[in-house]
């Protein structure tokens, strides 16, 4: 099929503004900027049916209206690059090969809901993605997409690059604002919502390197083209980073409610070696697994919540017969637990429970109760401050729930089945 | 019939019977003070403070054994301690008003305060029988070596 | 506002917009347990304690962030809730230190009774305990992070209520503790006012002068008042047999005007009752020495001496009424001199234009928009009326403008802050009389116009306070605030009394200045010469008495000593900022100043009447300075007021330095200054200060001593002029 988002992402330094520009760049924004209003802007983007890529899955066109009736001044435009969850490497593929895109839907952004100035919140740990986005920032500058009067109108749009220091918990979108403004990056009561009360306490938008990328097309060839892209409810082109145990791990670019299992098993290559597949995580590191049973799951925000797990960053992370669910459960946890900011009691404390019941487990001292107690702290941590806690015991509980046995077979036989002794 | 009763003494047997009935048993009663008795094993007589094997007094100074006191026997004062650790300044019995009823020992959470087997504790002023902190470690020593012998 | 109904668990409540569940549910006498949440701090939702189920959502909700809705029907007590309260109860109990035994907090430990009450019967945790065994000491504060369970109260307490910043979290997640910048207080600006103590849930802040000293259900508790400067505040002191552990504020309880709020001095200043320089038995001068003697030999010599004779008395203002008044009908009225003078001069400058000797009480900044400050140092003079002010602005949303010569913390949160030179505060209030009432004036400046527009057919409250009640400009000051009370009509005046009982002396004496009492026999009270009366002589009499609780070093000029109580020990009544307070005894002392003193013979004694001149004009300003004139204030750090850290232990481990704060411009790279006074010198260092205006200077000291008596003249010590010598 048709690359979308990675359509640049092949050719020779594209990074390049040139080559951007070759390909039909900034296009999208001269003619959004010429021809049409900022409520045209959202309306197209309402029609196109893009959702936030993230993780929530929030409308972007709703998010952008929100923003733009809110009479406060000025607006913030934060573009979320803090891409920290383990085996999440789409928004990098973008930021360090295309990152004219995502300016460009910044500025468009910036332009629909009234933006005077944007930030581009990058993970700490991409030190070259920073280099190259200072670059394309300065190119984009130089040829007049940014600054005062963009493009001779009375638009104008300053962006800055604004590199985190590692904490994943400032890819939520409170704790980033919290971290911007240069403090601990910790998240915020909502409600107010940023696009209300966010960065100094101005209207702000925050979105996704990904959605970003997808609005120069939109502009492009229009909303109802996009909105017929994959699956009805949420369409458009979808990045899935494949990692673990496959032939051929990757980014792909698949239209929305592609099944997992095509994914894994046609453009992923199958498993290693032809193993058995044992499961699957598919939305990210706080997911809930899925059994090889239900991977003929459609790859959309509603079907994976229908299925009990979430599609989050949409991160596929597959492992085969020969690994320990009880390990790769606690290496997730171990994760969150070191990623948990502390604000909250049942994420600070439970998700240390977690790895210390799952080491026990896991060297072969556990106790059948623990189980009970693992999926009653995981009812516990339901109710934490953030989507982290909420999200961090879904690895442990699912496991526990679908492979129960396993665990068992820990219990029982007082060792990791899977190592060799 | 009834010179039977008379010639036999039979009013006189039966007044006697609990007389004649333990007259050949052994003494209960004892000579006290020339004779002790042994205290029972859960006896409870006057307070000690226990130690620890260094020496150091086990007592936190919680307060909750005069909490439970039903009399308000027990009193302290504390403070903190050269080495940042709670201290006790002084731990109060007044054995005036005690009542041994243990609860201070049963209160304890530490397992300082107890109760040792001392019966005899009478003065001539009322002043001495409030324990002091010193007077029941000494005890304590007491309590301790007893129950190391045991 | 209009109200709504809300129903908690079935009950219907009455609502306002813009409340939250908690908040509603406390009304109605619904408990929710909480950890993070305190009546006095911005909700955190962090504890998730305070659970609750809304009909209608799907997941439940925090009552301390959410914020009640029209027909919201919110339970508190499903099996659902109580579950997921008992679930983070037991999250929290995991890992807590079970230190009780020994634990401070022990008995109104916030996590005891909610454990207790909440949460789960049995513990599950099989793991060993996760320790954390990072203590941190400061002089007067200890954390112990092992018993912390992360609420955050003290972060907020500290950072947003109190504006300092001294406290915060290191690392992260269930490695997160809680310490000050550096891991020092003193360093970190720390000022010791002890609320983050306070409103700590559990014993992992901890007073150190109270740390392992008593079980807090086992004392006696007595609510006074701290008479340690004016602003009066309510607070709690501990006593066990007879001696004082500790005071407390217990902010959210206290109904005092201060709700609880403290200062280095409230919450550590009680040991001056244990100062070791205390009094013990009356001393009477005989040759050169001062031998002691029994109370009634004194009072017999003292009978004697006074008998017929005309008394110069010298009031310190923190006497309370009662003893006011019997001192008053002993040593007669009308000759006078007290601390409070400036203070009554501040009243006078009102009443010249009101026509009553009366100031507005502090709770009328609550009615009040717009609270207009003049004043400079009020944190420092009155550190709780100046958190106050700073909750006005913070809790209430209240405007503040603040009119000085100094920076001030208050400038934080201020709406506007205007300073000026000293001799310029008068113009500036003048630009505001005209501001307010002509909506085209204009000052040429648009600070002044944007703050004169703010205050336009607003309810003001102005407030005069601090050091700028010891300038020599404070008639003219409040007469011209008065002024502009006046002209905009819907405004109160609220002058912050120095010293506990400014108001009560004021009100029943007629004050003189030292210079004018003509008696022969000096009566001092409670006072100190040097701090109370700095640059005077003490007027030369046949016979000297001196009331002290202190071995001072007027007893070196006294021919009779006779010991007082202090601090604590008082009983009656004080004028304070808000109402008359109450003081109750905590401690009972030895020597009681009202009892003495009522062994002496009444003196007949009639009290003219104060006559007030009114006139409906603004103030002109009497300071004017040379070239090369610099304006000092002498400011008595925060610690040092009332010589506090000279009597109190406690204190004196986090007294404040005496130093010179320049303007780069007037310090001109120098480390030591010469100051040249009307009567004196003084070599002093320098602390380069850039916030400061230049052409201003503050001598911060921590006590006032006899090496400033050439500098200074009783009763001005604000804002009088000196020089730098050149070298």
């Amino acid at each position: 099929m048709e690359k979308i988002l990675l359509r640049n992402v092949e050719k020779e330094n594209s990074h390049k503004i040139e080559v951007y520009m070759k390909s039909g760049g900034y296009q999208s924004l001269r003619k959004v900027l010429k021809e049409m209003s900022p409520d045209d802007v959202i309306e197209e983007v309402k029609i196109s049916g893009l959702r936030g890529r993230g993780g929530a899955g929030f409308p972007t066109g709703m998010k952008w209206e929100f923003a733009s009736q809110d009479i406060k001044e000025p607006k913030f435009f934060v573009c979320n690059a803090d891409e920290g969850e383990p085996c999440t490497f789409k928004d990098r593929v973008i930021i360090e090969k295309d990152p004219h895109a995502m300016i460009e839907g910044m500025i468009i952004g910036a332009y629909a809901t009234g933006c005077r100035y944007g930030y581009i919140y990058l993970r700490g740990e991409y030190p070259i993605g920073k280099k190259i986005l200072e670059r394309a920032i300065a190119e984009a500058y130089e040829k007049g997409f940014l600054g005062e009067n963009i493009l001779g109108t009375d638009f104008s749009f300053d962006l800055h690059v604004h590199s985190g220091a590692g904490a994943y918990i400032c890819g939520e979108e409170t704790a980033l604002i919290e971290s911007l403004e240069g403090k601990r990056g910790e998240p915020r009561i909502k409600p107010p919502f940023p696009v209300n009360a966010g960065y100094l306490w101005k209207p702000t938008v925050v979105n996704n390197v990904e959605t970003l990328a997808n609005i120069p097309v939109i502009i492009e060839r229009g909303g109802k083209w996009y909105s017929q892209i994959g699956s009805p409810d949420c369409p458009g082109p979808k990045l899935f980073p494949v990692s673990g145990k496959v032939k051929r791990p990757g980014v792909y670019e698949l239209p929305m409610g592609t099944p997992l299992e095509e994914i894994i098993f046609e453009h992923a290559g199958g498993i290693v070696n032809d193993r058995k597949l044992k499961a699957v995580f598919p939305g990210g590191a706080s997911s809930s697994v899925l059994t090889p049973d239900e991977i003929s799951v459609p790859m959309d925000f509603p079907s994976l919540a229908k299925a009990g797990t979430m599609l989050g960053s949409g991160a596929i992370m597959v492992l085969d017969e020969t690994d320990c669910i009880v390990k790769a459960a606690l290496r997730l946890i171990e994760f969150f637990r070191h990623e948990s900011c502390g604000k909250c009691t049942p994420c600070r404390e439970g998700t240390d429970w977690l790895v210390r019941i799952l080491r026990r487990i896991e060297n072969g001292s556990g106790r059948e109760e623990d189980l009970e107690i693992i999926l009653s702290i995981s009812e516990t941590m339901e109710n934490s401050f953030c989507g982290l806690g909420m999200a961090a015991h879904n690895p442990v509980a699912s496991t526990v729930r679908k492979f129960r046995e396993e665990y068992l077979n820990h219990v029982k036989s007082g060792r990791c089945p899977f190592r060799s002794v | 019939m009834e010179l039977l009763k008379k010639v036999a003494f039979l009013d006189l047997l039966k007044g006697m019977k609990v007389t004649l009935k333990t007259m050949l048993k052994p003494t209960v009663t004892v000579h006290y003070p020339f004779e002790k008795v042994e205290p029972r094993k859960r006896f409870r007589g006057i307070h000690a403070l226990k130690l620890n094997p260094d020496g150091s007094y086990r007592c936190e100074a919680c307060y909750l054994c005069a909490e439970m006191c039903p009399s308000n026997v027990i009193d302290m004062e504390m403070t903190e301690g050269k080495d940042g650790k709670k201290e006790l300044v002084d731990f109060t019995v007044d054995l005036t008003r005690c009542l041994f009823c243990g609860l201070c020992v049963e209160a304890c959470p530490r397992d300082a305060i107890v109760m040792t087997d001392i019966y005899e504790f009478s003065k001539y002023s009322p002043d001495k029988l409030i324990l002091h902190k010193e007077d029941l470690l000494e005890l304590g020593r007491y309590y301790q070596r007893k129950e190391r012998e045991k | 506002m209009e109200s709504f109904k809300i129903i908690i668990d079935g009950k219907e409540c009455e609502a306002y917009p813009g409340e939250t569940v908690l908040e509603v549910a406390e009304r109605n006498g619904i408990v929710i347990p909480v950890f993070c949440y305190h009546k006095e701090l911005r909700p955190e939702g962090a504890c998730r304690v305070c659970l609750v189920e809304v009909e209608g959502a799907p997941r439940l909700a925090t009552a301390c962030t959410l914020r009640a809705m029209p027909d919201m029907v919110v339970k508190t007590n499903t099996e659902r809730v109580k579950k997921a309260r008992a679930g983070v109860i037991e999250l929290i109990l995991n890992n807590h230190t079970l230190e009780c035994p020994i634990c401070d907090k022990a008995g109104e430990c916030e996590l005891q009774m909610v454990g207790f009450r909440y949460g789960p019967k049995k513990s599950r945790y099989r793991e060993p305990r996760r320790e954390k065994d990072i203590v941190i000491q400061g002089p007067l504060i200890e954390i112990d992070n092992d018993r912390c369970i992360l609420c955050r109260r003290c972060i907020r307490m500290c950072g947003e209520n109190m504006g300092n910043r001294v406290l915060g979290i290191f690392n992260r997640g269930y490695k997160a503790y809680i310490s000050p910048f550096n891991g020092d207080f003193l360093e970190g600006g720390c000022e010791h006012c002890g609320s983050c103590i306070d409103v700590c849930p559990v014993g992992s802040l901890l007073d150190r002068a109270f740390k392992y000293k008593d079980r807090p259900w086992r004392m006696e508790k007595t609510w006074t008042t701290c008479t340690l400067c004016g602003s009066g505040c309510k607070m709690e002191v501990d006593t066990y047999h007879g001696k004082v552990k500790r005071v407390v504020g217990r902010i959210g309880i206290n109904n005092g005007h201060n709700r609880g709020y403290l200062c280095v001095r409230g919450k550590w200043g009680w040991d001056i009752v244990y100062s070791d320089k205390r009094l013990k038995k009356p001393l009477l001068k005989k040759g050169e020495e001062l031998k002691e003697i029994s109370l009634e030999e004194a009072l017999r010599i003292l009978k004697e001496k006074i008998e017929g004779k005309e008394i110069n008395l010298f009031l310190e203002s923190s006497l309370t009424n009662e003893e006011l008044s019997k001192l008053s009908a002993v040593f007669g009225n009308t000759n006078v001199t007290s601390d409070a003078l400036t203070f009554s001069l501040a009243v006078e400058g009102i009443a010249s234009i009101t026509g009553e000797r009366r100031t507005a009480s502090f709770s009328s900044t609550e009615k009040s928009d717009v609270v207009f400050v003049i004043g400079d140092f009020i944190e420092e003079v009155n550190p709780v009326i100046a958190t106050l002010l700073r909750l006005l602005v913070i809790q209430k949303g209240k405007r503040l403008i603040r009119v000085g010569s100094y920076p001030s913390k208050l400038d934080a949160v201020a709406f506007s802050s205007l300073i000026v030179s000293p001799e310029e505060v008068i113009d500036l209030l003048k630009h505001f009389i005209m501001g307010t009432i002509d909506l085209y004036y204009s000052s040429g400046d648009r600070k002044i116009d944007s703050a004169a527009k703010a205050l336009r057919n607003k309810k003001v409250a102005f407030i005069i306070g601090g050091t700028t009640l010891f300038s020599p400009d404070i008639k003219e000051i409040s007469q011209t605030v008065a002024y502009l009370a006046d002209r905009m009509g819907n405004a109160t005046i609220t002058v912050i009394p120095p010293k506990a009982n400014s108001i009560g002396v004021t009100k029943l004496f007629d004050l003189k200045p030292p210079e004018k009492l003509k008696g022969s026999v000096n009566v001092l009270v409670n006072t100190e010469l040097e701090r109370d009366f700095p640059g005077i002589e003490l007027p030369k009499a046949e016979f000297t008495v001196v009331f002290t609780p202190f071995y001072t070093h007027d007893i070196a000029k006294a021919d009779l000593v006779i010991p007082i109580e202090t601090g604590v020990e008082k009983e009656g009544k004080v004028e304070g900022i808000e109402r008359t307070l109450d003081l109750k005894r905590a401690v009972v002392p030895k020597y009681q100043l009202t009892e003495i003193i009522s062994q002496l013979p009444y003196r007949e004694g009639s009290r003219e009447k104060r006559e007030l001149k009114i006139k409906k004009k603004p103030g002109e300003s009497i300071l004017s300075g040379e070239k090369g004139e610099i304006y000092f204030t002498l400011l008595v750090n925060r610690t040092g007021w009332n010589s506090v850290s000279y009597y109190s232990g406690n204190v004196a481990k986090v007294a404040g330095r005496r130093e010179l704060h320049l303007h780069p411009e007037d310090a001109k790279g120098r480390k030591i200054v010469t100051l040249k006074g009307e009567h004196g010198e003084l070599p002093i260092s320098v602390v380069e200060n850039d916030s400061l205006i230049p052409g201003t200077a503050v001598l911060r000291v921590e006590r006032v001593t006899r090496d400033l008596k050439g500098l200074v003249k009783f009763p001005f010590t604000s804002n009088f002029k000196c020089r730098i010598a050149e070298e």
